[in-house]
């Protein structure tokens, strides 16, 4: 076995162990083959695949309309972000225009999604680092959001949110003062949750320098989302290729300096604010109207292959789809911002100690169920 | 596939779209529909009068309630109306007809392909589905790039490397021969006029049949210039791809899924073994002559203890 250079003084022995697939901190069945010296890691090797269940090669096998409910299955924290982008590029394929109120729903849901998933990962690093209050607190705001979901979708989790052309239904009564109220009160709660962690003296012992990656690292190691603009690199898909109607909204995209996790965590909290401020756009200008437009019963888009990108609450999600003419897609290649970005957990935790790998899994925001696929 | 496969598409979609037509039709009817009107009533005389706008929330709210509740109950009815038809009444007759549009348009499945050959394109001229009505738009094609300065620099530096540049809906899709690969891939990250800094996404295409089989496909991003691009090149079987892991770090993974799931060799990557199936898992289920429902029968037998019995 090899030892680390470094540490030859001591001539410790490098101990191999698990973390995983089984472990509360992984967020799901992620097992990871540590190296370690002491308490310091030397390497660390991902091992996935206990979630495959193979959804490119179902989708291949399914109309495009039948693909959809699987996208919810990716990612489940966000499913409304997963449908969003497949629709989007079906689509554009066959010109099918979605009216402007199914339009403005969309991207206040998709929003809206955003929040609760940053609120769950909020929740999940915090626990896993160890302040337990915040986490009760998170999911009370989630749970607000889910009853939102509820009454529009019928669903909390894989909600099947849009179709080919918009949406299901319009929304229902009520909805728009229960948005208004969950958005009124929503600064407030933010701050509470800054106010147990931004200057906690432990959790900028936990975060700070931990997990750090400068901005043209982390674009060779494709980051996106939030890892990526931790890093002070301004991509964020709804301003660099903005798609469904972004452009017309005002929003700021949250930048990192150092790079590390605290800078990250930063980048998330202030992105909800910015999701508020977007839903609130939204919801002054939704217009009458139709939420569905005009689409075929069944979509059969031209022969041909679009790549259709978007801003998942993880980083960019995308959806290359190639068609053959049919009525079941030639093949479906899911872009998941986690899988790729899991490959610089090596990278990152390299040189830290054991407790800082659950802070690094947690800053990255892996859900397993994309990752695996 | 079984009965279930083939009945479901056009049920499914026909039962969606009835369900839709439903609740758009016999809702003005229902109770949610009278209060509908009612909230019209309401509304139509203190349409623009804002300061009395608490009063009326209020007022509003307990017939918000009862509409809410009335309105899930009918979903409710409506969303269980579509598997009763089909288990009792089988397939109607507009799932039929769409069972059979779908079939035929699978007989000519023809996976599009931009290639550089005039016959090739016009294969993806065709109509796609059906003739399109009159008012409609025109179905988007393949178009050769014309005037692209990233197509004229590569041919001038790669020259019969390059095959073809097109566009699809104004992504740009360069095909390039498997020889100069990894030359092209250097060139359009480190030249200071393409710069393309960020492999989004690797991935590949099996085309049985064609003589070079696989096809793989690279989409790049330019930080810089914030361009999108999308590189073909066609692979056959048994042929190794130099890997773009030395190129761009995020490529290692992506080729290991695209090893795993369609068997294509990566030559020069540092740990290439699979990474989303089991390490003795036989087969490549991403490969179109691999069944959805095959699995791999002696490895399940070994690691799960589950016979299967023979369909």
């Amino acid at each position: 076995m090899n030892t680390l250079e470094e540490s030859t003084v001591l001539d410790t022995k490098v101990l191999e162990m698990n973390m995983g697939p089984q472990h509360p901190s992984t967020h799901g069945v992620l097992r990871v083959k540590l190296k370690l010296d002491g308490e310091k890691v030397v390497d660390a090797e991902c091992i996935i695949g206990y979630l495959h269940r193979g959804i490119e090669k179902i989708s291949e096998n399914r109309s495009y309309i039948e693909c959809v409910p699987y996208y919810d299955r990716t990612d489940y924290i966000a499913a409304v972000a997963n449908v969003y982008g497949f629709l989007l590029g079906v689509e554009k394929m066959m010109g099918i225009e979605v009216p402007e109120r199914g339009r403005y729903i969309r991207i206040m849901m998709v929003e809206f999604n955003r929040i609760a998933s940053h609120l769950l990962w909020l929740a999940t690093h915090a626990i896993d680092i160890g302040a337990m209050t915040v986490f009760l607190y998170c999911f009370r705001e989630r749970e607000e959001i889910l009853k939102l979901f509820e009454a529009l979708f019928g669903a909390r989790l894989t909600t099947h949110a849009f179709r080919v052309g918009g949406l299901w239904k319009d929304l229902p009564p009520g909805f728009e003062q229960a948005a208004h109220k969950f958005l009124d009160e929503f600064p407030a709660r933010v701050d509470e949750y800054e106010q147990l962690l931004t200057h906690n003296r432990i959790w900028l012992a936990r975060t700070k320098g931990i997990g750090v990656i400068s901005g043209k690292e982390a674009i060779q190691w494709g980051l996106t989302g939030p890892p990526l603009r931790g890093s002070g690199v301004d991509y964020d898909l709804r301003k660099a290729r903005p798609y469904g109607g972004y452009e017309e909204f005002e929003f700021d995209v949250p930048l990192g300096e150092n790079g590390d996790t605290y800078d990250r965590y930063v980048a998330r909290i202030e992105e909800m604010r910015q999701s508020r401020l977007i839903i609130q756009q939204v919801l002054k200008r939704l217009p009458g109207g139709p939420v569905r437009g005009k689409a075929p019963k069944i979509v059969k888009p031209p022969a041909g292959e679009y790549y259709s990108g978007t801003e998942s609450p993880r980083g960019e999600l995308g959806y290359y789809i190639v068609s053959d003419g049919s009525a079941q897609p030639f093949r479906v290649k899911i872009r998941p911002p986690t899988f790729i970005g899991l490959q610089a957990l090596r990278r990152l935790v390299k040189g830290h100690l054991m407790a800082d790998v659950i802070a690094i899994i947690g800053t990255l925001d892996i859900v397993l169920g994309e990752v695996d696929r | 596939m079984s009965k279930e496969d083939k009945t479901q598409p056009p049920s499914e979609s026909g039962g969606e779209k009835s369900q839709e037509s439903d609740s758009l039709e016999s809702q003005p009817s229902s109770q949610a529909g009278e209060f509908q009107e009612k909230k019209a009533k309401f509304s139509a005389k203190p349409v623009k009068a804002s300061p009395p706008a608490s009063a009326k929330e209020k007022s509003d709210e307990p017939s918000a309630r009862a509409a809410k509740k009335k309105g899930t109950a009918g979903e409710k009815d409506q969303a269980q109306q579509p598997p009763k038809s089909e288990d009792s009444s089988g397939p109607q007759p507009s799932s039929e007809a769409g069972k059979s549009q779908e079939k035929k348009a699978k007989a000519p499945a023809k996976p599009a392909k931009p290639s550089s050959s005039a016959a090739a394109k016009e294969k993806t001229d065709k109509p796609p589905a059906k003739p399109a009505r009159p008012a409609k738009k025109k179905a988007p094609t393949y178009e050769d790039l014309v005037d692209d300065p990233l197509l004229e620099s590569l041919q001038k530096k790669f020259s019969e490397g390059i095959l073809s540049g097109q566009s699809f809906l104004d992504q740009a899709t360069y095909t390039i021969s498997l020889e100069v690969l990894h030359d092209v891939l250097l060139h359009l990250r480190d030249d200071a006029d393409s710069d393309y800094d960020y492999l989004i996404d690797l991935t590949a295409l099996d085309y049985l049949g064609d003589e070079k089989r696989f096809c793989v496909v690279y989409h790049l991003y330019s930080h810089q210039k914030k361009t999108l691009i999308r590189l073909r090149c066609a692979v056959a079987e048994g042929e190794s791809v130099p890997s773009a892991t030395s190129v761009w770090r995020t490529a290692d993974w992506m080729e290991r899924e695209v090893f795993d799931l369609f068997g294509i060799d990566f030559s020069g990557h540092p740990d290439l073994k699979r990474i989303l199936l089991p390490d003795d898992w036989h087969g490549y289920p991403l490969r179109k002559d691999y069944d959805i429902k095959l699995q791999d029968q002696v490895w399940i037998k070994e690691h799960l203890q589950i016979r299967k019995t023979p369909e």
